[in-house]
């Protein structure tokens, strides 16, 4: 089967605010699908996210998205008419309703045509759910709903490239649910490239992972080759292992650890969070190794 | 080495922690809760921009100036309304910032009441009030250790910048409690700062002079040289307790506001109010008394000192001239010796002679205090009781163009009563401000000083009409100087003053003669006198 | 900015100005002009002498209360979503300063016609006093548009409102080699309006950089920490990591195949 052309491709991305480097020489492709990306807090998630949906600038390497870059104008608002990006922190104008926010996105996004323009954003608020509360005023809407008017103004126009910020952050079950089948629907013939700390939502949803730590990425593959990592590395126990990196009681009363396992361990099949913990944790494993 | 994530039920919320009575930990919560917004408002921006600002204004008043401290802590004021506004921004920021960062909720979830954040945020103010006195404190002893300095600071004058920035602080509180937008302090403090300089404005006099302009926060230091602390009658006491009791009723205010808003029990809501309407009683009360006339003992000590000046001075012999002043400015006669000295030094021996002592005495222009329509009991074309003297206002210092005119006020009286003493026979002594006298004895005022010259300079420059004034409150014993005069003597200032003093000392008895006129006196030293008209 | 892009931007700004009328917040900027009014008035009033120097005085202070209208024109809480679209932020802030200005010019207006009207007599400069204005509201909006990026959601206003009272209290106080405030005749007039002049120029390409397209500006790395650190708390540096940290394992592990 022959691998899709990478539509996103990214060399050597730094980036430094003051003393603190929030991207150092991050380097990857994304091909059209789904790609989680993964990191705990501080990593530069938002930070490689809003380079890549053209907002901010690195200060060196290179971005190739859809063909353009970036770094020309005309190119980069060719990019930013294909593209719909939703921030990890959206703003209103709460006096404005839903469709009017929407609406004046859509105007900044250059759809002109008044009819297919209000169109557009009836489509884009039906397929985040929002249909019928689209004369509602956003400061009259719940948290969930709002961040779902923000992942409507990233959908209208039809975008070739997703950048999602915490999408999932504030929507319950249901709605995480419907979010997963319309981000599945989205992935295919499209680039989505979406940050969650929720890594089922990676498991559920995305073909690509990469994870982000301290400014450097430490893993790109496939969900299962990320769970892969932690084979041999799972283990339960009646008690906390102390020799464990990582250890919690689960539900059936049971310990689950991840780390250098002792002889003899009941061993588990790693899932893609463990192979997450081990990975960003794996300094202290390898010390304890060696 | 294990990291275990299980979640302990150590919630610091269950139960008291160490049997702290509810109220003593709510307390305590509220002043760790002020300490940290304290310093939160002290590294503001606009609170460190007001404080550079504040400093940089109060050594601008202070330098080069020999300060009458009972002036000094009323100038300390104007300073320190950056601070104050500072304070009412820094502090309506503070208050609205849940507002602003979505976090309303989640403190209103916490045990800590919102009167009592409120309260914090009031208490806050109180280092931001510390920092503004030991700005305070500092100038003021800074300008008493300045040589020449003389009085004693008046506590409540002192404290009333101080008042001003608690006063803000407290409006900044209120403000964010009644109106959720960032827009609005700016704009009321704005208000606050044109209604105040308008009041401030029209003070125009002594507190006799529209007394209700008092009733304003920022209050000027009367521009005229400042009378001894005894006639200056201001009631800065009462002006303290009436802008306390404004900031302690807008606290009251904003606090019932927040018991209101999260009805609380009615007993402090109550409370709350009883302190408010206290507070307006007082700030009221010294809103009448602070507006009332003054007294007719001050009015009537004024008069007197105005009639008949000498009695208020005390006088000592120093060197070729009588030095008179007002009891406790003594210090100040140190500054003006090296002066007289200079003018002395320029008039030949036998002359000075003739002439000396010189009486230098303190005139304070003090119609400004007096009601205008009081019978001074001095007639027109009247002469000053006494023997004149050579006249001396109360401001003094090194630099500005107010303290060089005085500079020149001396050194050109001090050579008025030389070139033209008062005769043995008492009568007054022949002066003309439009002949040569004047021109030799502004030339003698100005090469007795370099601030003396430029101060002539000024007044020539900048002249009212004709004739010359050193002085914004002109006394009967100052002479009067033509503007003719006044340019001729600057043309001679420019000349080596070796050369000068020769033909000068060559010809003393005709240049000091009052017939003698400017064009005489041209042709004597060689020069052409500037052309103008005569006064 | 070449043709073929300002024609692009020019092309949105029909469907723009009722989605931005409706976004500005009026308020601060109408009541700042009605204060600025109702102060000039009861200071400049019939029947009260009033020197030259005091006039203008109190007129510059007018000008200075309405500029306050003009700090909190900018702010966008839309800002963070609106950055990643092809319309720009300068035409949006641009069309933002465009809608007051029919206001300005009516409060202006007012100001010169109250001052005419009541003192007639005085002299009084329009035109070297409206290029004052002018030049005040500029600095005013470069303010707003450099705090954006200091001041949490892009709030411009916090920041600007504070330092134009601080600057133009500052400016009151500047010596008379480089004043702004000269009186008309004076040696110092003509040198200070080249100097507002010259501000007015300064303040509108400050304006116009502060409001680039935030892929195109090229903050030194120290001022956007600086900025990144005001905004997101002094957590932030810790949280966007420590650099220069050993890695041991620091290889990124690839997937092969």
């Amino acid at each position: 089967m022959t691998t899709p052309a990478p539509t996103v491709l990214a060399r050597d991305l730094t980036m430094t605010f003051g003393r603190t480097r929030a991207l150092d020489g991050v380097s990857f492709e994304l091909v059209p699908g789904v790609t989680g990306l993964l990191g705990p807090n501080g990593a530069g998630k938002t930070t490689l996210l809003r380079v890549l949906a053209t907002v901010s600038a690195p200060d060196s390497g290179s971005v190739h998205a859809l063909g353009l870059d970036p770094r020309h104008t005309d190119q980069r608002l060719d990019m930013r008419g294909r593209l719909g990006y939703m921030p990890q922190e959206p703003g209103f104008h709460a006096r404005f309703t839903a469709f009017e926010f929407v609406d004046y996105v859509a105007i900044l996004k250059e759809l002109h045509q008044r009819r297919a323009r209000h169109q557009e954003v009836r489509r884009v608020l039906e397929l985040v759910g929002l249909g019928a509360v689209r004369g509602k005023q956003i400061k009259a809407l719940s948290g969930g709903m709002r961040r779902r008017v923000a992942l409507a103004q990233a959908l209208l126009g039809d975008p070739d490239l997703l950048v999602l910020d915490e999408p999932i952050a504030g929507l319950d079950p249901e709605q995480r649910l419907r979010f997963r089948e319309l981000v599945s629907q989205l992935g295919e013939g499209r680039t989505v490239l979406l940050s969650t700390h929720q890594t089922e939502d990676v498991v559920a949803l995305a073909q690509q992972v990469l994870v982000l730590h301290l400014g450097r990425l430490r893993f790109v593959g496939t969900p299962l080759e990320l769970a892969g990592l932690a084979r041999g590395h799972v283990w339960q126990s009646q008690e906390r292992d102390p020799g464990a990196l990582a250890a919690w009681r689960t539900g059936t009363g049971q310990h689950r650890n991840i780390g250098n396992p002792p002889p003899g361990a009941d061993l588990l099949e790693p899932t893609l969070e463990d192979g997450y913990l081990l990975l960003l944790g794996g300094d202290q494993v390898q010390e304890a190794a060696a | 080495m294990t990291t275990a994530i299980e979640h302990d039920d150590r919630s610091p919320a269950a139960g008291s922690p160490g049997g702290v009575p509810a109220g003593a930990r709510s307390r305590r919560s509220m002043l760790a809760l002020a300490a940290v917004e304290s310093g939160r408002l002290l590294r503001h921006p606009a609170v460190l921009a007001a404080t550079a600002l504040s400093v940089w204004l109060l050594w601008r008043w202070g330098r080069g100036t020999a300060p009458v401290l009972h002036y000094a802590d009323i100038a300390t004021q104007v300073p320190l309304a950056p601070l104050a506004g500072a304070a009412l921004l820094a502090t309506n920021l503070a208050v609205l910032r849940p507002h602003r960062d979505g976090a309303v909720d989640l403190y209103g979830a916490t045990r800590l009441s919102l009167a009592r954040r409120t309260l914090a945020h009031l208490l806050s103010v109180l280092p931001l009030v510390a920092l503004g006195g030991i700005l305070v404190v500092a100038d003021l002893a800074w300008l008493a250790s300045m040589p020449g300095s003389v009085g004693t600071p008046h506590l409540a004058e002192a404290a009333t910048g101080l008042a001003l920035i608690a006063l803000g602080g407290c409006l900044g509180v209120l403000l964010g409690r009644l109106v959720r937008s960032v827009a609005l302090a700016p704009l009321v403090l704005v208000a606050l700062a044109f209604g105040s300089l308008t009041l401030a404005e029209l003070q125009i006099g002594g507190h006799d002079q529209r007394p209700w302009t008092w009733l304003g926060t920022l209050l000027r230091a009367p521009p005229f040289d400042p009378p001894p602390a005894a006639l200056l009658g201001r009631p800065a006491t009462w002006h303290l307790v009436y802008l306390l009791g404004i900031g302690v009723a807008l606290a009251a205010l904003a606090l019932w506001r927040s018991l209101a808003q999260a009805r609380a029990r009615r007993r402090a809501q109550v409370a709350a109010a009883m302190v408010l309407v206290a507070a307006l009683a007082a700030t009221a009360a010294a809103a009448v008394v602070q507006t009332r006339p003054t007294s007719s003992a001050l009015a009537e000590r004024r008069l007197a000192v105005v009639r008949n000046p000498a009695a208020e001075l005390v006088c000592q012999r120093r060197g070729p001239a009588n030095y008179c002043v007002f009891a406790g400015f003594e210090p100040q006669i140190d500054l003006w010796e090296p002066t007289v000295r200079a003018v002395v030094a320029a008039v030949p021996p036998a002359a000075a002679a003739r002439a000396l002592p010189v009486t230098v005495a303190h005139r304070v222009g003090l119609h400004r205090l007096i009601d205008e329509d009081v019978n001074l009991g001095v007639q027109e074309g009247q002469g000053p009781s006494g023997p004149m003297v050579a006249p001396v206002g109360t401001a003094w210092g090194r630099d500005g163009p107010l303290f060089e005119l005085a500079h020149a006020r001396l050194a050109a009286s001090v050579a008025a009563r030389l070139v033209a003493p008062t005769r043995g026979d008492g009568e007054e002594p022949q002066w003309t401000p439009c002949n040569a006298q004047a021109v030799v004895a502004l030339w003698l005022g100005g090469q007795a000083s370099p601030q003396a010259a430029e101060g002539i300079s000024q007044a020539v420059t900048d002249p009212f009409s004709e004739i010359l004034v050193f002085s914004h409150d002109p006394v009967l014993d100052d002479p009067q100087w033509g503007v003719r005069a006044g340019r001729f003597a600057l043309t001679l200032l420019d000349r080596p003053r070796d050369q000068v003093t020769q033909t000068l000392w060559r010809n003393w008895d005709l240049v000091t003669a009052p017939e003698t006129t400017i064009e005489r006196l041209g042709e004597v030293l060689g020069m052409q006198p500037p052309s103008g008209a005569d006064c | 900015m070449p043709a073929g892009r300002l024609r692009r931007q020019f092309r949105l700004v029909p469907a723009l100005l009722v989605p931005i009328a409706r976004a500005v917040g009026w308020v601060p900027a109408l009541a700042a002009f009605a204060l600025s009014l109702g102060l000039l008035a009861l200071a400049v009033r019939p029947g009260l002498e009033i020197a030259p120097t005091d006039l203008l005085r109190w007129l510059r202070l007018a000008m200075i209360v309405a500029a306050l209208g003009y700090a909190f024109l900018l702010d966008d809480p839309s800002g963070p979503t609106t950055e990643a679209v092809a319309g720009s932020l300068l035409l949006r802030r641009t069309l933002r300063v465009v809608l007051l200005l029919p206001a300005t010019a009516a409060w202006w207006v007012a100001v010169v016609w109250r001052i005419r009207a009541v003192h007639p007599g005085l002299p009084l400069p329009v035109a070297a006093l409206t290029l004052e204005a002018a030049a005040l509201l500029a600095v005013t909006l470069a303010l707003a548009a450099a705090g954006s990026h200091l001041a949490p959601e892009r709030r411009g206003g916090v920041v600007a409102a504070p330092a134009l009272l601080t600057l133009a209290t500052a400016a009151f106080l500047l010596p008379a080699q480089v004043t702004l405030y000269a009186q008309p005749g004076s040696a110092a007039w003509d040198g200070a309006h080249q100097r507002w002049a010259m501000l007015l120029g300064l303040a509108l390409a400050a304006f116009a950089v502060a409001s680039r397209d935030p892929a195109h500006r090229r903050l030194p790395s120290w001022l956007r920490g600086l900025a990144h650190w005001l905004t997101r708390g002094r957590a932030a540096p810790a949280e966007a990591g420590r650099s220069g940290s050993p890695d041991a394992a620091g290889q990124v592990e690839r997937s092969v195949g």
